[in-house]
Formats: structure tokens, sequence, C-alpha cells
């Protein structure tokens, strides 16, 4: 727990104290931190100015959570003139904490106006505070830009916080200068594909630009995704781009260094990547089903499962259906797909085909103890059946044949499905015989 | 601006306020040394007071008057460190009077120590509410406007309190849900489904049928090393498989293999999160009923929300800033394509913040959406009640600025918005509604006035706040006893026939009030003269002590006591107090004083028992004029004051220790001195006729010593 973190006294006392303190200068300032001292018992070490800013801080904190934003400027106000006073040199440097709320709070006071914004921009580059500004303060900046629509602009301070070389260039500020160029490799992407539609117009003039575009772009984005770290958004760029100029092989082994490198996270979206790349370009259902194996493994509960499922079934081995099988089971074990109307229909395909009863008993066993309170429960049927009726059908016949009689409390009230399910009965007839008494009676 | 100021549901019964900062820490700063070194400097009137009132009147101090009013009680100086403690001295003499001095001090001391240090940790952070103690529960029919809220109640928690919103309480027997030393949380997907996990590691799935299944078992914390005890468990989108968390990240366990086989981190402090140095895990929550994969994680620094499909790497990181870390989360799911509101509260703070996010939209990212909203605290609505008189003020403030026990937020049904509840742990219940998308007003007014009905509603929550502490607060006095109160009737009349001492003893006392003198009578023959202090060998620990803090070389004198083996002390006072207890009813009223002596002093003598009781006749006042009676042999009639002869004469337990401080004052004398001229046991024979008036041989017990 974070030292010194204590509830002071009474707001009001705060609030008036405080006034003493902004109105008088920092002699006051420590004296107040002494009175603090005295009166809260809980400061540790610091007293004076240091705390008279925390205290501000929190001020400024609290006005905004409220949207009392002319007060939280009045407050930042006082802020920015108590640390023209201080020589103390912390990490964090407070020109970044005046960029974030006075960017809020401009934000919301003045209702993003990009003027007074750009004029406060610049009031923080000038701004006699002991730190300069880090680069990240100027990605959020082009984030803010990007937001408003001001791509050109954006593109420019990107550049601009490129060129940018202050102190000692740390490791966290190497990383952050990377992320800059990747970030303006990605508004080059944007120009590129701009071009690249104009171009497809059969408009070849921007060809030459466009070529420029492209390489600024590849040159950006690929420095980025050689580090590890989750880049969804940069690397499915760079594939674009490189399957555009028909560098597949080049594609091909970013995908394979981005989905397999240990180094980097499990990211599922890698193997989503890869397997969408390997079909487009037509490869062959081995690799297809491989690529979607590994994404079994990690993420059971993938949209793609389905994909898979039914790639599995048409297959002719027999391992690879009884895979499809298990798939099918394991997707529907998890909450977000107790509703999916898909996934229930191709488990109840499965079900009703009698070949392979024993391998469906080998996955329903150990689901025998929750999956009937999970999904066949009488709340769930009565809602499936006011809210999807196709759902109701499908999850009713494959109750049917995994529960057997003990499914007809759940469909008692609806005949037509008991009609329905009359008429597969034979399957559970013979998947109860197989499975011996140990399926409900 | 914002929110409206909370309104109270009910209040509940009466409440002992939890410990402060300021009944452990004097002035702030645990720096004993110093503190003690200056104790003559810093509070003069302790130090000095009672030796000054005793001889004030021996002092000739010019023939100024005095202005001192002597009999005044408390000093009126504003440092007084009893100011703040009468009450809960007051609540602590009740309690402990009877049974605190038969404890060894030693190991009260040790106690008292570590109960020191328990009490700080817990008020620098206290994960006891961690996860909140309050629900709703949602209206049965979804067209119902009255769902209802459950909290623990009872002096002990014992009750589960059950409120209809808007309706009158109901009690039932029940549990409290979050008993601290273990977590239960009941399953989203199944019925009769709970994860528990305890103190010592251990995570369990227990179900209704199958009864409790062990999944992990580990007294060591995950990925690093860290003291806390707190464990924390949850549920998955997998209804098999269970999160588990202590203060440095998040396993998921899956039930369907063996314990210990199969799990995932989902979150670990560190660098794949961004984590600053010294985060640690707070709060965990599964998020299932927004999106079926993903859970919270709150720590004092900020709030990550994390997709199990994508571990370690949050999807949304955001720093809260609040002031403390956030004990309990609630989520209020918004419809398909709304966003979803998350609560987050602290418990000390009473701080509650209302987030709305949105994530996993197909290809948009997962963020928070619109400004965070900071709710009104508790304490807030002071300025809404009427005003009261400045020690009913002060109370109500004590019980509005209770810690948050929970705080959870009930759905809008139909055109309602969002309601949020907060529990103190007091025990009230406030209800609190964020306005939303309302247009605030840039400046809020000094005091806005609450409504006519929230006004009435603070109006009918103060009456009945008055009415549980309904009695004024009687702690401006010192706590003083009656003599009605030691005796009953029948006691008091019960020397019908006084004997002959007695009668002896009322002529004495006539015939001083005749002569306006003193009962000379009872003192000592004038001839044994007080003796004068015999120059000590080695002085004696007390005026080492003071001689060292006077020179200004306290600091010194307690590094050299420290050195010596504590162990040792300990055992030694150990022994002592046995001899002690044992030797009981045979002491001497010179003897009593013994134990004015600090405890440090008394360790160190102890440390070595071979040497002769040290003089300490400066801390003695001048009446007693016999030596110590450390040799006295036992004597046949002593082991009539012991407890236990007490108790035959029918005195009860509680009354023997009273009796003996009271009759302290004044049955300090040998009653028949002539039987017994110059004997140094003088003192102890008191015929057995007065042993039920005891004597003053129970210590009175000092203040605990000043190093605490």
């Amino acid at each position: 727990c974070k030292k010194g973190k204590w509830p002071l006294s009474s707001p009001v006392l705060r609030r008036e104290k405080f006034f003493i303190f902004v109105f008088s200068g920092s002699c006051l300032a420590f004296v107040y931190g002494m009175v603090c001292l005295y009166v809260c018992m809980q400061i540790f070490s610091t007293v004076g100015s240091q705390k008279s800013k925390e205290v501000c801080l929190s001020y400024i904190q609290d006005a905004m959570l409220r949207k009392q934003w002319k007060r939280a400027a009045e407050f930042l106000t006082f802020y920015i003139e108590s640390l023209e006073k201080d020589f103390s040199t912390e990490y964090m440097g407070p020109s970044e904490v005046i960029w974030r709320i006075g960017a809020e709070i401009l934000c919301h006071r003045f209702h993003n106006n990009m003027k007074e914004f750009s004029s406060f921009i610049e009031q923080m580059k000038t701004l006699g505070v002991k730190r300069y500004l880090k680069v990240s303060v100027c990605l959020e900046h082009a984030f803010h830009l990007l937001c408003n629509g001001q791509i050109d602009e954006a593109y420019q301070n990107l550049s601009l916080a490129e060129s940018w070389r202050f102190g000692e260039q740390t490791a966290i500020q190497d990383k952050e200068m990377k992320l800059i160029q990747a970030y303006r490799g990605l508004l080059d992407y944007y120009s590129w594909s701009k071009q690249k539609n104009i171009l497809l117009e059969h408009d070849l003039s921007v060809e030459q630009e466009m070529h420029g575009c492209f390489r600024k772009a590849a040159m950006n984005l690929k420095e980025i995704i050689k580090i590890p770290g989750v880049w969804d958004l940069f690397v499915k760029c760079y594939v674009d781009l490189l399957e555009f100029y028909g560098d597949y092989s080049e594609a091909r082994e970013v995908l394979n260094e981005y989905a397999y490198n240990s180094k980097f996270p499990a990211n599922p979206n890698a193997h989503v990547y890869l397997y969408q790349f390997l079909k487009r370009h037509g490869e062959s259902k081995k690799s297809l089903l491989s690529a979607l194996k590994i994404l079994h493994d990690i993420v059971p509960s993938h949209e793609l499962m389905i994909d898979f499922h039914i790639m599995l079934q048409k297959s002719k081995k027999r391992k690879k259906r009884r895979l499809g099988l298990e798939v099918i089971f394991a997707v529907l074990d998890y909450a977000g797909w107790k509703e999916n109307v898909k996934a229930w229909s191709c488990l109840a395909r499965q079900v009703k085909q009698i070949k392979h009863l024993d391998w469906i008993k080998q996955e329903w066993d150990p689901r025998r103890d929750w999956w009937p309170a999970f999904h066949f429960s009488r709340y769930s049927a009565k809602r499936n059946w006011q809210e999807n009726e196709s759902l109701s059908y499908e999850k009713a016949l494959v109750a049917g044949i995994l529960l057997g009689k003990g499914c007809k409390a759940q469909v008692k009230r609806f005949r037509i499905l008991k009609k329905f399910l009359n008429k597969h009965n034979p399957v559970y007839l013979r998947l109860s015989g197989l499975s011996d008494s140990s399926v409900q009676p | 601006c914002g929110t409206s100021r909370p309104l109270p549901s009910l209040p509940a019964g009466s409440w002992v306020p939890s410990v402060t900062p300021q009944d452990i820490l004097y002035r702030g700063i645990l720096r004993r040394k110093l503190q003690l070194s200056h104790f003559f400097v810093d509070h003069p009137e302790d130090a000095f007071g009672s030796l000054g009132k005793l001889l004030h009147q021996n002092f000739y101090l010019g023939d100024s008057k005095l202005r001192v009013s002597v009999h005044s009680g408390l000093p009126p100086c504003s440092g007084c460190p009893r100011k703040n403690l009468v009450p809960r001295l007051r609540w602590f003499s009740h309690l402990a009077r009877d049974w605190l001095f038969e404890v060894p001090l030693g190991l009260l001391a040790d106690c008292v120590h570590e109960d020191l240090l328990l009490q700080w940790a817990s008020l620098l952070f206290d994960d006891s509410p961690t996860g909140g103690a309050l629900a709703w529960l949602p209206p049965k029919d979804v067209g119902a406007r009255t769902g209802r809220l459950v909290y623990p109640g009872g002096q002990a928690m014992n009750h589960l309190c059950i409120l209809p919103h808007g309706v009158a309480l109901r009690r039932g027997g029940g549990g409290r849900e979050g008993v601290p030393c273990c977590t239960a949380l009941s399953c989203p997907h199944l019925p009769g489904e709970l994860a528990v996990c305890t103190q010592s590691g251990a995570v369990y799935l227990w179900s209704v049928e199958t009864g409790l299944q062990r999944l992990r078992h580990d007294p060591q914390t995950m990925f690093f090393r860290d003291h806390s005890p707190w464990r924390w468990s949850d549920f998955t989108a997998h209804p098999r498989v269970l999160s588990c968390a202590d203060r440095t990240g998040l396993q998921c366990l899956d039930t369907r293999v063996s314990p210990g086989g199969c799990h995932f981190d989902l979150f670990k402090v560190g660098e794949e999160a961004g984590c600053q140095q010294g985060e640690r895990v707070v709060l965990p929550m599964y998020l299932g009923r927004a999106y079926p994969s993903q859970h919270l994680v709150t720590t004092q620094f900020s709030v990550y929300v994390l997709d199990e499909r994508l571990p370690l790497v949050p999807v949304l990181k955001w720093a809260h800033m609040m002031k403390a870390p956030p004990l309990f989360a609630h989520l209020t799911p918004g419809g398909p394509g709304r966003s979803h509101k998350v609560l987050l509260g602290a418990s000390r703070t009473q701080e509650l913040l209302l987030l709305q996010y949105r994530g996993e939209k197909r290809g948009s990212a997962c963020q928070l959406v619109g400004t965070p909203q900071k709710l009104h605290s508790v304490s807030s609505c002071l300025q809404h009640l009427p005003a009261q008189l400045p020690h009913r003020h002060r109370l109500l403030q004590q019980r509005l600025s209770a810690p948050a026990a929970g705080g959870c937020p009930a759905p809008p049904g139909g055109l309602g918005s969002l309601l949020i509840f907060q529990l103190s742990e007091a025990g009230d219940v406030f209800s609190t509604s964020p306005l939303e998308e309302a247009e605030c007003p840039q400046e809020p007014s000094a005091n806005p006035q609450p409504s006519p009905a929230a006004a009435l509603r603070y109006r009918r929550w103060l009456k009945a706040f008055s009415k549980v502490c309904g009695q004024p607060p009687r702690h401006t006095r010192p706590p003083t006893f009656g003599q009605k109160r030691l005796f009953t009737r029948k006691e008091l009349e019960e020397p019908s026939a006084p004997s002959a001492l007695q009668g002896q003893a009322r002529r004495w006392l006539r015939q001083a009030m005749r002569d306006g003198g003193c009962l000379q009578r009872w003192d000592p023959p004038p001839s044994a003269l007080p003796e004068p202090p015999e120059p000590a060998e080695d002085p004696d620990p007390l005026s080492a002590r003071l001689t060292a803090s006077w020179c200004g070389d306290w600091d010194g004198w307690w590094e050299g006591r420290m050195s010596s083996s504590l162990a040792q002390r300990q055992r030694a006072l150990r022994e002592r107090r046995r001899r002690q207890k044992r030797a009981r009813g045979r002491r001497s009223l010179s003897a009593s004083f013994t134990s004015s002596l600090t405890y440090q002093s008394e360790l160190s003598e102890l440390s070595d028992p071979d040497t002769a009781p040290p003089p300490r006749r400066e801390a003695s006042p001048p009446l007693g004029t016999s030596p110590p009676a450390a040799a006295t042999p036992p004597s046949p009639e002593e082991a009539l004051l012991s407890s236990q002869s007490l108790r035959s004469r029918g005195i009860p337990k509680e009354r023997r220790k009273t009796l003996r401080d009271y009759l302290a004052v004044w049955a300090d004398g040998p009653p028949e001195p002539p039987e017994l001229p110059g004997s140094q046991a003088s003192q102890l024979c008191i015929p057995s006729s007065q042993s039920q008036l005891s004597s003053a041989s129970q210590p009175r017990r000092k203040r605990p010593r000043m190093g605490f």
C-alpha cells in the first residue's frame, strides 16, 4: 500500500487552507504543510510544497470527476504557478500531468475546439518547467488530432516528435520512438491505401507517390513488429502492403514469426491472421487445419471453431472427425456460446448421425454432471423458447438424445417439441443402450 | 454536481468506531527514542504534575499569589492525549479492569505490541472488506420494481439483513457472505456451486451434490513472494474453470483435471501489464455479464480489463487515481451495443467511482466511454443535516465518516435511473443516484439545499440515529465510583456491634476532630523519622534513567538497556509475577508502591534478581516509615486478604479489586501499632474482623509504558 495516502480533514477545511496557500505564496505553502502535519497526523516524510501540490492535484482530480471543468482549470493554473517555484526532479515530469489534465479540460470545456487546443499545445512546448515533454505525450496529441480528422497535422506532429532528441536515450524512450515511427508508418499506409483506390480507378498519376508511401510505411512497420508484443494492427497493414506487391513469402514469414515466435505473447489473433492468409492464397487443407488446431488449443471458444468443426467433419479420416466432435463440444462449454444456434445445430447434426455413439459417450461423460444444469435447465428452456425457437429445437434435440427421458421435464410444455423429439427417439435408445444405465432414467 | 447527495435509508444500531491512527500514534510519528527523551519537555504536566501537586504546599514560591487551580481535573492544554482517548479508555477500563492486572506485564506488553503492529498494518491497508458486503438482488419478475438489498448486520455481523428497497427491514438468521479469512462466490453459470478459497492458499469448488473439491493448495504466492495471505477466487467463462488470485496475480484452474494439473496465468503483476513497482492485485472480478471472457482486476494504482483468450496482456488499463485502493467493484451490464457500467469503491475514503466501458465490438478495441464520474460520499451529506450541538455534531461526523463496507448499483427499473447503494461500517445504508446526461452547473453552489422529500428523509434518519445513540456522551468527566455502588446496604450494615477496635478507632477519630489535628495515634511513633536515603552503591535503574534523560543521554541509556537479553528479562519477569501472585495479599503498604515503577526499570531489576530491591523512597509519598517489606516472613493472617478469602466472604469478584483500591486510601496504617511496636511487618497484621476491608496490598497499575 502506498504510504502517505490518508484522507485529510474535512473538504471544506482543506479548501480554505488551500486558498490561503495559493494567494500568499510559497512561505504559506510551507506553513500549510505544517498545519496539515499537525492536524492530520498522517503525513510521513514530505512536508511543504510537495504535499500542497499533491493536494492541489487531488482537487483537480475531484473537480474533473465531478465534471466541474472551470474549477478544474482554475486549480490547474494554481498548480502550474506552484511548479514554477519548484526545483524537484521527479521522473514523471509534471509537464505530462499538465498535458493530460489540460487536454481533458479543454476537450470538455470548449467542446474540442481545435484552435484552443493547438495554442495549448504550443504553450506546453514552451512551458518553463524543468522537464521536457515526453514523446508519448506527442503520440497522444497525434491521436487527438486523428480523432478530429486532422490526419496531416497528426502526421506532421509525429514526424516532429521523431526528430526530437532530449536528454539521454533510455531504453523506454527508444521503444516509444519505435512506436511513434510505427504510427507514422500506419499513417503512410493510410495514404497509400487511399492512393491505391485512386489507382484502381485507372488514375495512374498517383503511382509514383503511392510507391513512396509504401516504402515509408513498410520501413516503419517492419521495425516495430520485430519487438515482442501485440502488434495486430501493424502486422495486418504490413501484410496487406506485402500482399499487394506480391511478396507472399515475406508476408508468410512475417505471419509465421508473429504466430510462432515464443518470445511473443500467445496471441490468438496471430493464428487467425495466419489462417486467413493461408485461406486467401488457397493453401492446402492440411496447413489450414494445422493453423486452426493451434488456435483451438489456445482458445477453444474462438469463432473460427465452427469453421474448424465443419472442415473436420468433411474429412475422411476417423481421427479428424473425432476431433471435430471434440471441438464442437468444447465450444459449447463456454458461456459465450450458450445461445448460439449455429453451434447447437452443428452438435445436433453430429449426435443425429448414429455413426460413432461411443465418441459421443466419451465426450458426454465428463459433462454429464454439469451440462444439464448449464444448458438444459427448465429456466433456460423456457427462455430459449420465448426468445429463439430454432435454438430451442436444436437444444431439445441434443438434450433428448443425451438425456433421454430426463429432458422431458424440459420440453413437456411444448407439444411441438415433444413431437419433434419423438421422431428422433431411436437415436437415444441406441445411445442409452450403449452407455449402460448411467444415463439419467 | 453530477450526482445527488446520498440519502439515508435506515440507521442501524449502535457502533463502536474502529481504531484511528490517532489512537495508535502519538503526534503522528512513532519514534520512540526521540519521543521519550523529550517527554519531560513535551509533557511537563504528565511528568511533574502529580509530584508537584503533592508537594506544592511545602514550597515557598514568594509572596505573589499562586493562580493555579489544582483541582481542575484535566489540564486545558490542547495537546492533551487523553482528550481523544477518553471514550476508548472508558470502554477499555470497563471491559478490562477486573482481569487486566492478573496478566503478567511482559506477556501483556508482547501482546499489545503484536496487536499494535496488526492494527497499524490494517490501518495502512485493511483488506477485510474486499468485495464489499452489500449486494442487490434483482426482482424475481422482470416487471417488478422492488429488488432487495442484502447485507450483514447485527453486533457481530451475525444477521443477514434483507431490505426490500423502500420497505421496512426484515431480519433472518444467517452468516456473513464475505468472511475475512476466505471468500465464497457463487457460480454465475450453474446453480448450487461456490468457489471457495482460504488464506492458507487452498482453492475449492463446492457444489451441493459433490461437496468440496480441492483444486489447488499452495501457501506460497503464485508469481513472486508476497507476505499477504489474502486469496480470492472467482469463475470464468468456462463453468469448469476457476480463477484464483493472490496479491501477485491471477491464475485459471481447470477442475476437470487433477489438482495442480492444468492451469494458465491470466494476470501477472509485471512487465506484460506495465505494472508499477509495488503494485499489487486488490480485487479481481469476473465480468461475465458484460462479456463472457473478460475479467476486471484492480490494483492500488490502476484498473485492468483482461481477456481470457489473450491472457497476461490487458485489453484496457486505466489509472484510477483513487486515494485508497478500490476494494469493491460491481458491474451493471448495459444492453447489447451499449456501454457497461462499473462501480469502484474504496473503503476508508468512501470514494465511489462510476466508469463506463465498452469492449470487443467486432473490430473495435476495449475502451472507456465518457469521463468517469465520482459520486458523493456518505460523509458529504453532513451539511444537509440540521445544525447540531457540537458534541452531537462530532458524533454525527464520526458516524458518517465510517469506512464504507460495500456499495452496489441497482439497475434502473423501468424509467428510474441507476441507483447506487452504499453501506457503511456502522451499518447505515445510503443511496445515491448519478444524474445521467444531466448538464452540470459549472460551479456548485456553496451549500445546495436538499429537496423537501430528501430533507424529510435526513430528519427521519437523524431522529432514529439520536434514538440509537440516545444518551448524551458522558465521557467529559473521568469515571468515578460511588460508595453506594460498592456495597449493598446489607454489607454496610453488617458490623452491627462495633468491635473493640472499631470503637477505639472512632474514639480516636472524635478526639482528633475535637482537637482539629491529625490522627497521630495511627502514625508510627514520632521517633521513627524517615531514614535518609542510603547512598546506593549502584544507582537504581529509575534514577539512572532519570539522570540520563536529564543530561540528554537517554538514547544511550536505552541502547544499553536494550542490549541485554530481552528473553532473559521476560523469563525473570514471569517468575517474579508468579512469586508476586503467590505472595499477593501479604504485601505491605510500602510494597504496594513498588509497582509504581515503570516497566523498564522493573524489567531491568529483574534481570539480576539477586540484588536487593533498590530504594525507591523518592517515589513514595511520605506516609510509610517502614523499610521495604521484601524480606517479610509470611504470616498466617495474610491469606485472609487473598482473593479466596474475599470470595469466601461473599464479595463478588468484580468488586474485590475495587474494594482493595478504594480502601487503599484509608486502610493504610497498622491498626494496632502498640501491639507490634517497631515491627518490620507491623502493617500486615490486620485483625480478621476487618480483613473484609482488605488492605492496600493490591498495587495500582500504571498507565501503559511510555515506549508504546
